[in-house]
């Protein structure tokens, strides 16, 4: 009789301490990607953040045009990559620093009541909160070296298609209207420097002052939005840390400086030729 | 040899085309063995033909570059010896007030007062060509 009775409250404690068991491994499967998250030092706000940053670092004048193609994959999709070979180490760590930890239930948790387990489960986040300054700077580290990694493969990608494309056909300097207009204007004005004006002052202030005047008129055109092309030095420049925005702002600058090199060079060009053909004309005429 | 190149292609093609028209008068359910052979032998002529395309494509890419290379080498090669040749007379003569503040950038290096240096006359030819040649492509 005592025997069945001991049996029988043993067979009840088991079956407590199973349906206990049982709590506790479904709470630690429910938790367990905020908690690894949490040992990693990977909070839950971060990957936003760290998103905002990538996309901010990320060469924008590609952005601008092809960033849904682009960038939207892996912004869109999370890296869980770096963390689940981590997390499964960091598990395993985790596994063997807090025994409380793993699914089967220990002799010691199964006596406690349910509530004190709470309690324990809450307060064991804060003491590794402890722990993951630590061990956040070299996952941040880890997590730098990707997202430079992610992009220089990227980048390697844009410029192999971009490679093909320059291959086909020349350098993809579009004629703009205002392109178009610069180099006319440049000639006209070469020739009537030529006729009229360089007897009095250099042939360069006019020039000089045509300049200034294109830099007002270009906003009267219509702007034509260049693709800006991924090149090795770009492309070096980038993964070095300089902020796409510096590099766009020095290709604009350059690229405006070649315009205006351009247009000197046709002037120059065009009044060199006019002199000369005044010269044979003046030659020619008895 | 790019032709025969290209004859090779043709016919590699027209013979995937006779036995995909084969293949197409064949009832898979009455002849299957047949329409495998076939299907197998288009896969490896189809195969066949790639490998063709791409080799090509890789010779014609490597042709390109070179005489890209040997175009560059020549360009080069030809204002270093204009320059060589060239370089105390200038391309011609104006009033050094003309030019100025520049006169002896662009003078160099003949020295020349007023001169139109080939160094500078080369350089502006060149940009010229070039915004030229992109207008007509």
């Amino acid at each position: 009789m005592e025997s069945t009775e001991a049996n029988e409250e043993k067979t009840g404690s088991v079956s407590a301490a199973q349906r206990r068991a049982e709590i506790r491994r479904k709470k630690l499967l429910m938790n367990s990607e905020d908690r690894m998250n949490r040992i990693v030092g990977f909070a839950k706000n971060e990957p936003e953040n760290n998103g905002a940053s990538r996309r901010a670092a990320e060469p924008r004048f590609h952005l601008e045009l092809d960033r849904t193609e682009l960038w939207s994959s892996p912004s869109s999709s999370p890296r869980p990559s770096p963390f689940l070979p981590e997390a499964s180490v960091l598990s395993g760590h985790s596994r063997s620093a807090t025994p409380e930890r793993r699914g089967s239930p220990l002799p010691d948790c199964s006596e406690l009541p349910p509530s004190l387990l709470e309690d324990s489960l809450r307060q064991r986040p804060r003491g590794e909160r402890a722990s993951d300054d630590v061990g956040g700077s070299p996952h941040r580290g880890f997590k730098k070296y990707l997202s430079r990694f992610d992009d220089a493969m990227k980048l390697r990608g844009q410029l192999a298609n971009e490679k093909p494309s320059q291959d086909g056909g020349s350098d993809s300097e579009d004629f703009d209207p205002f392109r178009i207009f610069r180099l006319i204007g440049s000639i006209l004005l070469a020739v009537f420097v030529r006729v009229f004006v360089c007897k009095y002052l250099s042939i360069f202030a006019p020039f000089l002052t045509l300049e200034l005047a294109y830099m007002g008129l270009s906003k009267y055109f219509p702007k034509v939005e260049k693709k800006t092309k991924t090149t090795v030095l770009t492309a070096a420049l980038l993964l070095s840390g300089i902020p796409a925005e510096v590099i766009n702002r020095s290709m604009d600058t350059y690229r405006r400086m070649g315009d205006v090199f351009a247009d000197l060079c046709v002037y120059f060009f065009t009044f060199i030729l006019s002199h000369e053909i005044l010269l044979l004309i003046g030659s020619e005429t008895p | 040899m790019v032709q025969k190149d290209a004859e090779q292609e043709s016919e590699m093609r027209a013979e995937i085309q006779e036995m995909k028209k084969e293949q197409s008068s064949i009832s898979m359910m009455d002849e299957f063995a047949r329409y495998a052979r076939l299907e197998r032998k288009i896969n490896k002529m189809t195969d066949k033909l790639k490998t063709h395309v791409k080799s090509r494509t890789a010779q014609q890419a490597k042709m390109k570059w070179v005489v890209n290379i040997v175009f560059y080498i020549l360009q080069a090669a030809l204002m270093i010896s204009l320059i060589w040749k060239y370089y105390s007379d200038p391309v011609t003569v104006v009033p050094s007030r003309w030019i100025a503040p520049v006169e002896r950038l662009v003078a160099f290096p003949t020295g020349v007062a007023g001169g139109v240096g080939i160094t500078c006359w080369l350089v502006v030819c060149n940009k010229v060509v070039t915004l030229g040649l992109h207008a007509v492509s």
